[in-house]
Formats: C-alpha cells, structure tokens, sequence
C-alpha cells in the first residue's frame, strides 16, 4: 500500500508481526492451540465456566418455576439485572463488529490478529444480552408474540414498542455478526481441514469450510462478500446500541428521557466491547503464546480508544448533568442529583470512577503499552460499564410521584443470572479458543511483509523469506 | 307423458340465461368457496386453522386448572346465570349497626355494598364492612362443633346442650354466666328477656374489648339515662373532636364521614368547609383530616376540655352545671392560645353549627362536659342527638366493668357454666384481670365462635358462629331503625347464630333463625298485614319504625353525678391503645384488613408501636428496631415505627394483632402477625397508660409498608411537587382556581421550574375521543378522609390478590388504587405536621405513556378513553409500569391468586378474570360495570317509547358507578361520562378547584382532582 511505500523511515509503522515468523509458523502457531490436546490451564478454565453455566440453568430454571418475583424487582424498579445485562451484553457485543466491519473498511491492518477474538466475543456477547430480555418476561412462553409470525388472532406486535425495534435491531445485528464471523472463518476452517488428522475433525472441518480450496475466484468471492458484510455491519454498530438506548430515551421517566442516549449509547458500547476484547485477549495472548500476533502495538492502539471514548463517555455523564439543569425540568434535575447524591450514590460513584476517571491513566505511555495495566484498568471499565447501565436502569427507583419510590434490592437469583451469564459467554469462549482459530490466519499473513510482493525492497527484514508470497499459498501454511 | 312436457329446475334454468349456463359448467360455485363474509375462503381457513394447532401445541405446555362448571338441575326462580342478584341485609360490629345490600353470583355473596336508604349508611361504608364478606368465605373458620377438643357433631353438640340446659333449669340458672357481644337486636333482647325469665339466677354481660364505659359513664350521669351521641355534621361550621375519631374507627364512622363530607363540600361559589379541630395524642383518620390539631398527652386530654369549658363560660350565655364550675375554673396545663381560639369559634357558631364529640378513650367527666357544653352552645337536638342505647339493657354496667365483674365471679369459682355468645375474652380481656385463667375454674365453658381462638380451645363446647350472611336477624341502628339481616347464603358448615342457641338454650319451640326472627316482629306488629310489612323490610333493608328518632326526655345537663375529674397529667411517657382495621382482633385472620396500610404509618401486616420523631431521635429509635414496652409492671416486646404527629412522650399500639393462630395466604410465613398489646391494659384504664418505659433490644424486627417515602419535596432542596394542591379558604376565595397549574401551592407561588418546562408533545397525531360514552373521574381531596374503603372495595370487585408481608416489604402490593399520604409542614418542627391524602387509581391518561411502549400491544385504548388491559395478550415485559407517571400498574410477580382454598376462590367476581402469574394489572374503572350499565341502559332504552328512551338510557348510565366511588362513605370520588355535561363528574370537572397531575407531560389523565381547601382559623395561623 502507499505508506508502505514511502521512502521516509518515519513513516513505517512498527510491525504487526513480531518476532521471526514466516507464514508457516504463523499456521503453526495458531493451529497447534487447536490440535494440540487441552492445556491443563484451559480444563481448569472451562470446569470453571462450566459451573458458571450450571449456576445460569439453575437461576433460569427456578426463574421459569416461581415467576419473576425470584429477583429484587418491584413496583417501581420493574426492570433491574435483567435488562442492566442485557444492555452490558449488547455493548460488548460492539467491539467485534467495530473492529472487524469498521476498521477493516478504514484499512487498519492492526485490526486483522484481534478480529477474530473480536468477533467471537460479540457473537458470544450477543447471545448472553439475548438470553436476558428473553428471560426477563412475565409470560417466557408466549414472547413468541413479540415476534411478526402470521398468527390466528390476526395481530401484529405494536411496532410503537421500542422493545419490538430491539428484537429486529439485536436479532439483525446478531445474524449479520455470525455470517460476517463465519464467511471470514472459512479459508481458516479449510486449514484445519487439511491438517486434520483423524476422521471427525476433518469432517467437521470440511463441512464447515464449504468446499474452500483456495482458488482464485474462491479469494474473489470471499474478498467480495467480506466487504459487503462489513459494509452491512458497519451501520449496524451504529444502530443496534441506538435502539437499545432507545428503550430509555423514549419512556417517559425523568433519567430516561433524554435525546443524548444515542450517540451516548454508542460511545459506551465501543467503550466496553475494546475493554472486553482487552479483558479476554491479554490473558489468552499470554496462554497461547500469541504474543507475537498481538503486540504491545495492538493493546496500546485499544487502549487508545479507551481512552477516547472513556472520555467521550465522561463528557455525555456531564452533558446529562448539565442538560438536566438548563432544561429548568424540576423532575429531570432532580433525576440527576438523585444520581450522584441519592440512594444508589454508592453506584454511580463507581460509575464515573471506573469509567471516567481510571481510564485517564492512559494518557501515560507507560501504562498504555504494560499489557498488565492494560488488562487490571480493562475490568475496571468492564465495572464501570456495568454500573453506568445499572444506574441508567435505577431512574425507575424515584420518578414523578415520591408515594411510590422504592429501593431495589438484587436478590441471590438475580446475582445468580448475572454470574450464570458469564458462565456462558465463558463457555462459548473457551470452546471456540479450543476448536476454532483464534487469530485470523489468512488475514495476519495478508499483512506480513511476505505479503507484499515488493516486501524485500525496504530493507526492513520482518521476517524470515520463505519465498510463499502468493496469496492463494496462504492457506497452505 | 309429452316431450313438450319440461322439467326446470329453477327460473334461471327456465330463461336459459347466459349466467345459468355458466354456472351449470362450472363444479365449486363462487359463493361456496367464498363462505366467509370477510373474505376468507375454505383454503384459508384450512391455512389458519393449521397454523392454530400448531400453535396451540406450543401454547400446550401452559398449565391450565381443570374446573367442572355443572348445570342446575332444578333453576331457582328469579336467577339467571350471569346476572347477579343483590339482596338487602345488615350487620352490626361492636354494636353499630349499619345497612348493608350484598351482591350475590350464583348463590355466593361476593362483594358488599352499603345500602343506600339506611341511615348509618347512606350507600357508603368503611373498610372493614367491605372485608367482611371475606371473613364469610375464611377456610380457618371453625366448621364443627369441638367437645373438650376432639370433633364432634351438631345432633350431638344440640343434645348435649339442651341436657345441660335443662340441668340448669332446675335451680334457675344459679351458676349460669353468659358472656356476649354487643349485639343491638331486638329479637335477641326478647331472647334475652325469656331467658332471663328462664334462668333468673344467671348473669347475662355485654362485653366489647373496645368498649365506651368512659362515655356510658359520663352520659349517665349527664343526661340521667343511658343514652348514645349521633351526630348530623352535614350542617356544622365548628367540629371539635377530643381524641374521637369519628371518621375513622369509633362510632358511625360511615354515616359521620358523609354529613362530614356534606359540610365540607364546595359546591358553589362562597361555600366555605367546616372547620374541624382535632386535640388527639395519636394520629387518627379524624386527626389527619383536622384544619388544626393540638398534639396532648393522653392525661390531658381531659384538661383541655375543662380549659375550654373555662374559656366558654366567660360567656355569660354558656351555663355549665354548678358541679363542674370548679372544675372547669380549675383548669390548666394546656395550650392556652389554642383554647381561646376554639372557644371564640364555638361562641360564634351556637345554634347547632357546631358540635363536641369526644371519645371512647376519654374518662368519663369529659363525656358529661361536652355533654353540658354541647347543650350550652345549643347544639343539642341539631348537630348532637342523645339516643336510647339499645345496646343493652339501661341496667347493665359497661364493658369493662362487666368483664371485671365476670373475671372475679369465675375466678371464685361462683360459675359452673359460662356461655360465651361470640367474642374472644380471653384474648381480649385487659391484661390485668387474667380472665383466660379464671375461665380454667369454670366446669363447663360453652364458646358460640367463628374460630378455635384463644378461648374456645379452652372450652368444653366450642361451637361455630354463622357468618351474618348465613344467618337471619335485626338489628337496631344507633338512632333506632331496624334493619333485617337476611341471609344470602346458607350456612355454609352449618353454623348457629346466637338467636339460634338462645332459643335453644331457653327451649324455645321455633329453632330456625327465619321464624326466630319473623315470628318476633309477627307478634310484635300484629298478624294483620304483616306479610306485606315483611316482604317491605326485606326488599328495602329497613324497617321504618315508629321508634326511629326516639329521644328520652332532657331538658338540662344533669352534671357529674359524682365523677371525679381526670385532671392534670404527670411526667413521664404514656401510650394510647388504638384500634385499626383488625378492630379487636375479630378480623385478624381476614388478609385483606391485614395487608390493608394504617393510613399514618402505612405499616400493615403489623401493628409497631408508633413513636414520634422527637421521642425516637431522644431514645435513639429508629423504624424496625425492637423495643420491650413496660407499662405499670407488665412487658411485651413490640417493633417501632417513626411516625410524625405523635404527642410529645406519647406512643401508641393498635389492638388486635398478636393472635396466635395460623393464615391462609400462602405468601405469608405462618405466625403470629404483630404484637398483642391485650396485657398492658388494665379493666380500670383500658386505653392509656403512663410510666411507659421504652427499653431498646439491639434486635430489629421487619417492617411492611406500602409507601416508603412519606413527603412531596423530594430532598436535595427540591421545592415541594404539586401533587396534592391545597389552599386555605382565604387563598381560595382569593384564588379560585388555585389548583390549576401555575399559581399556587400551599399558599405560595408555584416554583417556576414546573411551569417553564413547555408540556411534551406527542409524536402522532393524538386522539380525539368523541364517542357518546367517554368516561372520567373527578376525586374530591377536599373530602377523601383517606378511611381506605375505596382500597378494600376494589380488592373485593376486581378479585386483587393480597401478596403477604414478605411481599409488600419488596414493594409488590397489588392495590389498583392506593392511598397516597404524604406528611406536610415545617421540618424543624418535625410532629407538628400536616397529613394529606390522595388516592390514587389509574389516571386513565388519553396519551398513555404505557399503551406505545408495549411490545405486543396488551394494554391500548378504548373509543371510550378507557386504558384498556387484555391480560390474555400481556407477555409481562413491564414496561407499561416503567413508563407509568403515577406507578399504578401491578405486576404479578408471582401466582398470587394460585393456591387459594376453594373457599375463598367462592369470593370472586365472575366478571373479572382472575390475573395468573407473569401478567400485568390495574385499574379499569371497573369496566365491567360500565359494560353492565351499559347493558341495562339498552335494555332500558328498548323497552322505553319515544322521547323516554334518552331519559332511561342517560338514568342507567349514570348510575354506572365504580366499587370505589361506591364505597367511599365520604362521597369523594364521582365518576362518569363525561361527553354528557349534565353528568356530575362533568360539573365536577368544571370546578374552579379541578386539576389534573404531571400536566406538564401531556398525558392528559381522564381523572381529575379538586384541591383541598383548610379552613384555618387565622387567629392560630396555618
């Protein structure tokens, strides 16, 4: 590409491989994690997960027994974990696409060895935030009414309902996210078809790779419909946490009611999903010994935007306060006071520091590229995050009439949920680490300088020649 | 035969006619495969259908009850299914009787109503007749008669009974007690007379543990008979209440709150409300309800009366007898500017515009002052009348002297048997007699009860009551009509009335209740047309008496009569003995008088004791923390509750609580529920007590209570929201319209932030609403005394679940309209509060917040502005509650109406779907009655002839009426159609003092309030 062109050594960026890597062993390295059996760190993992998901079924299946009278809810907080996961979920569920759909369309190479784990993560995310509304009603058994499925009654869902705009919104973010992280898995799948080394692996393999042989028009094809699923996805980031905010900005209540939720939604979510990816891949680079694919470069370039949108999010908290004020809205003020000084202070205390406040010390470049840092300050924005949508959900405790303000207060089974929810995501997670590449092969030898057919022009040695420089040998490793 | 002969088979075959012939050729005609009206065809309907079943399969796996509905194999007369049927009856608690008309589904009574044309009702009642009909259906009720506590049954039960009766014939009865209830029936006081002729050696005693010696005492002596107080406040400008609460608990709370409500009401322009003053130690309804409220220690409440008498008599005009003229002069201690004032009130207002009441709990002199005083100003025979007690014999003693007595004849050992015609003495009995130990001396104990209770455990014979729907009888109202309890229901585990086992025990040859009752008022009014009489009494619940109105002959107080004063008040802390919806405890089983809130506290399912806000910040108390309570040598252990309004070193306890045996809500942990507070009284002072010692334990105890925060500002220096707007009458003759938005709130300015904030706009088109029906709602702040009857009688029509303690405390109560109750006043001053009520139903908003955000559109409007719920289409997202402004959807959070004994499933509104687990509810303004109104206004119409046919339709839709305008004695909530200005919720709607809540967000709510209007006197200041 241009830059990679330039003659001033300024202008090249650091690599995005590291170390001496020549497509083989990036195959090699990737692949073994598959192939090899399970580490003993990834058993002890996945018991772990797994109870996590053992506590989810048994949360979910008392919940279906009693009703939902097994939570803290009550008259006025009728909404509290359930929906305060459901939001989380869905922003984590932001970075994947983000990453893959959006920086892949503004050319960022560095996104190619995260965007696999990215995109994992928002898949495994979304189906957590969709457990939750699911969950979450009165009646489990007949939420298929919330569905536009021809029905004998002859009625239709209220599309008035932001709640209906959430099921098209998450349940087309959701499909869009799987084909996108599918389609890309395909020349990777078809790797480990062919390294396969007994009949079920090879089987399951092949069938998942579709046929890939890695001609010429099967990369055509697959460069095609990469781009147009990215294109499709990318709006989707911008819409999907719109909607969901949508469920608050259109209710009526003082804390809800506010024009800002959108583009506060959104900055939020990316916030939390780059968090999330950081959380997961810092440990997991460590694990698997990945540390060559993600570089330092990778985690400093995250917490960038951590930081960028940490402060945007910091300046949506204060544009709320401020906005509360000018509007001379008596109940709206009070809405924010009650925020910071009310009953649930403790929250949103935690709130801004989490998310405002510690996000700051990445300003220092010290602490930027200390992937120790990285992943410790990451939870804190996972925190963070949680509570912002915990607080945003507890303006129901004191609306407009103070004769019916309550507290609410989590039940074990509401913890439970919430616990059971990462049980899953975990479950999912470690699964796909285990069976499914977790770097995007094809895509990180794409941006090895081996790549380029004009590579050894630049007198940069990133690697070791291995004289593999045509595309459609990728796959061959 | 011919070839020309032709056979046709229709005209068109005959004609020949092009669209014959095509219709020969053609196999499925058109109009066979279109079936369908709507256009749906065969194919489509198979379609359909498929779909149906395969949705059905998945709709299987709800659980559905499995209920047999059975025909009736021979139809009674004048029923038919479907439609209720409403029968006229009454009852009386604690020896006030009010008329009653019960609707009946079926054969079961399910909801109450009060009857319209008795005087103590007026159509209205109090929360607890409301409940009653839940006690008739209670699956704890006793069901067979228990000897020595094994089962037996009545044949046994009668013979054993009638032996040991004839036993006592034989020496006249010696040794014979009977212990009863007050029960004002005529028919039982001709029993009675019989059996005293039977048996003249045994002792008959009316006893209620909520008993007015202090008042039976004091008026004896004043008036020279035995004589009860009715009051007529509709036309009183002054009412003056010492601790009587009038309106709430004591007396004809039903008919009181109506005439209260009358000289309240601002019709027209220039009316000005009664002015009520309240002197009181514990918050009472009446207390909450006061234009001004003196806070005094129990001790000198008496005080304040003899100052007053003091003030009134520099009046040269008010003459008190001579023996209380020292003692008024005498007088000191209280609020000196407080007394002047309300005497300088009284003075202006003699002639029977203003009246004394002063309560049960009050001594006795205080009752023959007011007595004095109140016929002084000239309020006797207008707004105070004297009545024949009929309660009980003019020779009888009051309660409490009537249970030391029986305590110390047991406890010699003078009685051999003791009949206990209901009540529960042993439970109830001051803790000082030890009643429940001198029963354990008597041989044989016979208890006529509803329940297995304290005492008739310990009884030889325990034998079931009949519910007073179950059974015949009269009874006498305060100021002597009679209504004849008819029973709706027969006995539904054979129970006897006490008319019943008098009769038997007096050998009477009639045993049924019916003849008891007929062949009374058959002798007494001659056989001559008294079928005809009957059949009257009967339809209208009355009996128009000749005795009705019957006044002994008074021409002047007579004075003391020899009671000694109870003047002063000492040091130290005193507690009163309140009464709240349990009464004395008779209705501690009955969950809808548990889990209804204390209208102060707004505690329920407990009855703490109430400490107020200074008393609690000196002894280092707050909410739920347990404390041992000691009261002249005696201790029970009791929670708090912090309530404002509390006089200074006063606490109070409701009776009734505290009983020990078990519930039937399956939501409620099986237990005792509250504090039984019976030990600490004594037979000499059963309502207050001094040296009250307060000793905190460190534990806590959990507290239930329906609303949480208790003021309209909501803090952080937040002025004050406008939701209850109120004025004084100077503000408002100022101001009429005072109560719309943007002028006034308590006197001052509303804060500008509410009215800058332009109202939100919708973003679709809003609707117009121009049907001929469109129903709305005005609620009168003005009279609501906040009694909680509107509460308990939506319960009972809209079959609402009651959810237990444990659920309450999570916030989860099911009340479709709640009583808001919000303290008013001066923070420093934190017992020197003002209390005020709004009840608060569904608003019925025409751009309802709630309707958009449903996901499957289970809650959306009616033509008639009615915010319509269809609980089969709620999938329970609970958004509609999220997005409710006032926050008065109800969730059911769990299978709240599952699990009920069938019993009292027998209760339930057949209109009504009962609401299964996961779905949302609140408050139709009854639709179903609207759609039974508007069905009788059809069939109405139909049956009319011409221009008639608008009159009866417009006459049946306005005697369309919600269960809680029904009840409400106060005549506070009107509802209506509003399309029709001639409607009174439309004239309502056009008062100056009309105002909608949260305006500002457009919601447009089809209900409306009037603003309270105090009547302050300017000299005391607000």
């Amino acid at each position: 590409m241009a830059h990679a062109h330039s003659s001033s050594e300024t202008v090249f960026p650091p690599p995005l491989v590291e170390g001496k890597h020549t497509f083989h062993s990036v195959t090699e390295a990737v692949c073994s994690i598959v192939e090899a059996p399970p580490s003993k760190g990834w058993l002890a993992s996945f018991a772990l997960a797994l109870m996590g998901l053992g506590i989810l079924g048994i949360s979910v299946g008392y919940l279906f027994w009693e009703g939902t009278g097994v939570w803290g809810l009550n008259q006025p907080v009728g909404w509290g974990f359930a929906i305060v996961n459901f939001v989380f979920w869905v922003g984590i569920g932001h970075a994947g696409t983000l990453i893959s759909a959006i920086l892949f369309l503004f050319r960022q190479k560095w996104r190619t060895s995260i965007n696999r784990f990215a995109e994992a993560m928002t898949i495994f995310a979304v189906i957590c935030a969709l457990l939750f509304p699911t969950i979450h009603v009165g009646r489990v058994w007949l939420l298929y009414w919330a569905l536009p499925i021809p029905n004998q009654m002859g009625m239709w869902p209220n599309f008035r309902s932001p709640l209906l705009w959430d099921v098209f919104a998450v349940s087309t973010y959701f499909t869009v996210s799987l084909l996108f992280w599918y389609v890309g898995l395909i020349p990777d799948l078809a790797t480990l078809r062919d390294r396969a080394k007994n009949k079920i692996s090879f089987y399951a393999y092949g069938m998942l790779a579709l046929g890939w042989r890695g001609a010429n028009r099967h990369w055509q094809n697959y460069e095609k419909a990469y781009l147009i699923l990215a294109g499709l996805s990318a709006p989707l980031v911008l819409s999907v946490h719109t909607i969901v905010s949508f469920d608050f900005a259109v209710s009526v209540i003082p804390g809800w009611h506010t024009t800002i939720f959108p583009p506060y939604f959104v900055a939020g979510a990316i916030f939390s999903g780059f968090a999330m990816v950081l959380t997961l891949a810092i440990p997991a680079r460590k694990i698997f010994h990945l540390e060559d694919f993600m570089t330092i470069r990778h985690i400093e370039n995250m917490n960038k935007i951590i930081l960028v949108t940490g402060m945007m999010v910091g300046y949506a908290y204060a544009m709320e306060f401020f906005v509360a004020w000018y509007s001379a809205s008596e109940y709206e003020s009070f809405a924010f006071i009650n925020r910071a000084l009310g009953p649930y202070w403790w929250a949103y205390w935690i709130m801004v520091s989490c998310n405002v406040i510690t996000p700051q010390l990445f300003w220092f470049k010290k602490i930027r590229t200390s992937a120790t840092m990285a992943f410790i300050l990451s939870i804190f924005v996972n925190i963070g995050m949680w509570f912002e949508r915990f607080v945003i959900t507890m303006s129901l405790h004191r609306d407009y009439l103070p004769s019916s303000w309550d507290y609410y207060t989590p039940t074990l089974w509401d913890f439970g949920c919430l616990v059971g929810s990462f049980g899953l995501f975990f479950t999912l997670f470690l699964l796909f680490l285990k069976f499914l590449p977790a770097i995007a092969m094809a895509e990180i030898k794409g941006v090895m300088p081996e790549a380029d057919p004009h590579w050894e022009g630049h007198g940069h040695a990133h690697g070791a020649a291995s004289g593999h420089d045509d595309a459609v040998e990728k796959h061959h490793g | 035969m011919s070839e020309t002969k032709r056979y046709w088979r229709s005209l068109d075959e005959l004609a020949n006619t092009p669209d014959f012939q095509k219709a020969l050729t053609r196999e499925f005609p058109e109009d066979l495969v279109q079936s369908e009206p709507d256009g749906t065809t065969r194919r489509h309907f198979l379609t359909v259908a498929g779909a149906s079943v395969a949705m059905s399969s998945l709709a299987g796996c709800v659980r559905r009850p499995e209920h047999h509905i059975l025909p009736y194999s021979k139809q009674p007369e004048d029923l038919v299914p479907g439609i209720a049927q409403h029968y006229a009856t009454a009852t009386s608690i604690n020896g006030r009787a009010v008329g009653l008309l019960v609707e009946a589904h079926e054969g079961r009574p399910t909801k109450i109503e009060g009857n319209p044309d008795h005087p103590q009702s007026f159509g209205g009642t109090s929360a607890i007749h409301q409940a009653l009909v839940l006690g008739l259906y209670d699956p704890m009720r006793l069901r067979i008669p228990m000897n020595a506590g094994k089962a037996a049954d009545w044949t046994t039960a009668v013979e054993a009974f009638k032996k040991h009766f004839e036993g006592l014939k034989a020496n006249g009865g010696s040794g014979l007690m009977v212990l009863a209830e007050s029960l004002p029936s005529p028919t039982l006081n001709s029993l009675r007379e019989k059996f005293q002729g039977a048996y003249p050696q045994a002792k008959w005693l009316t006893y209620e543990s909520l008993g007015d010696d202090n008042q039976r005492t004091g008026l004896k002596a004043a008036y020279g008979e035995a004589v009860v107080p009715v009051h007529r406040l509709q036309g009183v400008k002054v009412a003056v209440s010492l601790d009587c609460d009038f309106l709430g608990h004591e007396g004809d709370v039903v008919v009181n709150a109506r005439h209260w409500a009358q000289s309240r009401r601002l019709l027209n322009k220039g009316d000005v409300p009664s002015r009520l003053y309240s002197i009181e130690g514990a918050y009472s309804i009446t207390g909450t309800n006061a234009d001004h409220r003196l806070r005094l220690k129990p001790s000198q409440l008496e005080s304040f009366l003899w100052s007053l008498a003091a003030e009134l008599t520099q009046d040269l005009a008010v003459v008190l007898p001579e023996d209380m003229v020292p003692h008024a002069k005498a007088a000191t201690g209280v609020d000196a500017k407080f007394v002047k004032a309300v005497a300088k009130d009284l003075l202006a207002h003699r002639g029977g515009q203003s009246a004394i009441l002063v309560g049960r709990r009050v001594g006795p002199a205080a009752h023959a002052l007011a007595l004095a005083l109140n016929h002084a100003l000239g309020n006797n025979g207008s707004a105070v009348h004297y009545f024949v007690d009929r309660r009980r014999p003019a020779t009888e003693a009051g309660d409490f002297a009537n249970i030391k007595a029986a305590t110390e004849a047991l406890a010699s050992g003078q009685v051999d048997t003791l009949l206990v015609l209901g009540g529960n003495p042993a439970y109830t009995a001051p803790g000082d007699l030890g009643f429940a130990a001198a029963m354990g001396k008597v041989k044989t104990t016979i208890c006529l009860c509803d329940y297995l209770d304290e005492t008739s455990t310990k009884a030889t014979w325990a034998l079931p009551r009949a519910h007073f729907l179950e059974t015949w009888g009269d009874v006498y109202g305060t100021d002597g009509t009679v209504a004849i309890q008819q029973p709706v229901i027969a006995p539904l585990w054979g129970g006897k009335s006490e008319l019943e086992l008098i009769a038997l025990a007096t050998g009477e040859p009639q045993s049924s209740g019916h003849d008891l009752v007929r062949g009374y008022w058959k002798q007494r009014e001659g056989a001559v047309g008294f079928y005809k009489k009957w059949r009257g009494w009967l339809n209208d619940g009355l009996r128009k008496d000749p005795e009705f109105g019957v006044v002994p002959s008074f021409t002047k107080p007579a004075g003391l009569g020899g009671i000694i004063p109870s003047v002063g008040g000492g040091e130290g802390m005193e507690i009163v003995f309140t009464d709240g919806f349990l009464h004395d405890g008779r209705f501690a089983n009955n969950s809808w008088l548990l889990e209804l809130p204390d209208p102060i506290s707004k505690v329920c399912w407990d009855n703490p004791l109430q400490v107020g806000v200074k008393l609690a910040e000196k002894l280092g108390l707050a909410d739920e923390d347990r404390v041992t309570l000691e009261v002249g040598g005696k201790k029970i252990e009791a929670a708090v509750v912090v309530v404002p309004g509390m006089a200074d070193d006063t606490v109070s306890i409701a009776l009734g609580y505290g009983r020990h045996f078990g519930n039937f809500l399956p939501y409620h942990e099986a237990g005792v529920v509250g504090f039984d507070a019976s030990p600490l009284r004594t037979a000499a002072s059963p309502y207050f007590g001094t040296g009250v010692k307060l000793t905190k334990l460190g534990t806590t105890y959990a507290l239930a209570k329906t609303q949480v925060y208790s003021r309209q500002d909501p803090g952080f220096g937040f002025p004050a929201r406008a939701l209850v707007r109120e004025a004084t009458v100077e503000e408002y003759k100022k101001n009429p319209t005072f109560a719309k938005p943007g002028i006034l709130v308590h006197g001052k300015p509303r804060p500008a932030a509410l009215v800058v904030h332009p109202p939100e706009r919708p973003i679709h088109e809003e609707r117009a609403y121009e049907g001929t029906y469109q129903w709305g709602m005005v609620i009168d702040l003005n009279t609501c005394t906040g009694c909680g009857s509107c509460m308990v009688a939506c319960v009972s029509e809209n079959n609402i679940s009651m959810v237990g303690k444990d659920q309450v405390r999570r916030g989860r109560d099911m009340y479709w309209i709640r009583m808001d109750r919000y303290f008013v006043g001066d923070e420093k001053r934190p017992d020197d509060v003002d209390v005020v009520h709004q009840p608060m139903p569904c608003q019925q908003c025409e751009n309802a917040p709630c309707e958009n955000v449903c996901p499957v559109a289970a809650t959306s409007h009616s033509p008639e502005g009615l915010n319509d719920m269809a609980y089969n289409r709620c999938i329970g997202t609970r958004y509609c509650s999220n997005n409710c402004p006032f926050k008065v959807r109800r969730f059911n959070f769990y299978n709240y109406a599952k699990g009920q004994e069938e019993t009292v499933q027998m209760q339930r509104n057949p209109n009504v779907t009962v609401r299964f687990r996961g779905v949302m509810e609140k408050c139709t303004y009854c639709v179903q009655r609207i759609n039974i109104g508007k069905r009788v206004a059809k069939l109405a119409a139909d049956a009319a002839i011409g221009n008639a046919k608008v009159e009866v339709t417009k006459t049946a839709i306005d005697a369309i009426v919600p269960a809680c305008q029904q009840a409400c004695p106060a005549g506070a909530i009107v509802f209506g159609n509003i399309a029709d200005a001639t409607t009174e919720v439309s004239k309502l709607r056009r008062s100056d003092r009309e105002y909608k809540l949260l305006s500002e967000l457009n919601v447009k709510p089809r209900t409306s309030y009037l603003g309270k209007v105090r009547n302050t006197n300017p000299e005391l200041g607000t």
